[in-house]
């Protein structure tokens, strides 16, 4: 808490230990600026991991890979947006969230259930029932849980891509891991 | 659960691979990135119209409009119908200009006289002022005003010399005077 006041007053953020200019994100956005598209590929590289884990906790996963598609796409024609080149993490991540809104704005929800009867073999049925739970949880933990487990990502490494704190991605970690656990019967 | 190997993947957590390996099915496996368009087209900034200036600049002219007009309507000889009236009570005795309307130029008061230099000449002694009222007085007085005067400056005469002497009393000064003239008697 100390720690925290402290960097408040300082007016810094805890994931800022370079500055955002130096990242080699913000150096790839003045390429892709510039009109680089190997820059570009370096960049969807990057970032698709997170921006699919994002989509994945709130869509359908038939609609996860088009949706991933768009979003890169968006982000590329809005480039000129884009004030900080440092912080295109979290704003793709916005970007993100706002196309998965879209989508159900779009279609109706009942598309979720023909992804269901498609399943055959037992292990998919049983993944797709713990992506379920994982959905139900609320969107703080369902999008975390989802990079870790999921994507396979650390939680350094969803802080640094979605800009969020490290603190606020470990807290929303333990909290859900916890709820999932509770859904999913499994003694703490 | 371990902690840390939820956090950076240290250490091992059987529950935690478990699911891992299940979820893995979901995982991102596309490394090529979405097909672009040929150009790159880098678009300038939009300049954003903004519509609350506008609307607020068309109702502060619109108010303005309407306040001029009511403003020129409620003087009567610029309304149609008390225009009439106003001629028919007035017609006699006044004559009923003619307004040349609310955007015209707007008749101005008359400009403000400017105020006059005072020269200021440096006083004069009491003697020349003195030669100054006498000689004024001279030529002006009648006999009667000039004997009224004359009588005047008399009392006046008597008056100080009375002053005088109840100041000379004053200081202790009265019995050196009236015996002065006693002894010399």
């Amino acid at each position: 808490m100390t720690s925290d006041l402290f960097f408040l007053a300082r007016g810094e953020t805890k994931t800022a230990a370079a500055p955002l200019f130096t990242r080699p994100e913000a150096l790839l956005v003045d390429r892709v600026r510039t009109g680089d598209k190997e820059a570009f590929g370096e960049l969807y590289r990057m970032f698709a991991p997170m921006v699919h884990g994002i989509i994945l906790a709130r869509v359908p996963r038939d609609e996860v890979d088009d949706i991933v598609q768009e979003v890169f796409i968006s982000a590329y024609k809005n480039l000129q947006t884009l004030r900080e080149n440092g912080a295109v993490g979290g704003w793709l991540a916005t970007i993100a969230r706002n196309q998965a809104a879209d989508f159900f704005r779009r279609v109706k929800q009942t598309e979720e259930l023909s992804e269901n009867t498609q399943l055959d073999d037992g292990s998919k049925t049983k993944a797709h029932e713990i992506l379920a739970t994982i959905r139900s949880c609320p969107d703080a933990y369902k999008e975390t849980l989802v990079l870790r487990l999921v994507e396979g990502m650390t939680g350094p490494e969803i802080a640094e891509r979605t800009g969020l704190t490290p603190e606020s991605v470990r807290v929303n970690l333990h909290r859900g891991m916890k709820l999932l656990r509770q859904k999913l019967g499994i003694e703490v | 659960m371990n902690d840390e190997y939820l956090w950076n993947k240290t250490g091992t957590d059987a529950e935690i691979e478990g699911l891992e390996n299940e979820l893995k099915a979901f995982r991102f496996s596309a490394d090529q990135p979405p097909g672009l368009p040929a150009r790159i087209e880098v678009l300038p900034e939009k300049r954003t119209f903004n519509f609350f200036k506008l609307g607020f600049a068309v109702a502060f002219a619109a108010a303005v409009v309407v306040a001029m007009t009511l403003i020129w309507l409620r003087t009567p000889v610029n309304h149609p119908e008390k225009r009439s009236e106003f001629v028919k009570n007035n017609s006699e005795n006044v004559a009923v200009p003619i307004s040349p309307g609310p955007f015209s130029t707007p008749i101005m008061d008359p400009p403000m006289p400017k105020p006059k230099v005072i020269n200021f000449k440096p006083p004069t002694t009491n003697a020349t002022r003195a030669v100054k009222i006498t000689a004024k007085k001279e030529e002006k007085l009648t006999p009667e005003e000039k004997h009224a005067y004359d009588q005047l400056m008399t009392a006046l005469a008597i008056t100080s010399n009375e002053l005088k002497l109840v100041k000379d009393k004053i200081n202790g000064r009265d019995v050196e005077r009236t015996a002065a003239p006693d002894r010399q008697k």
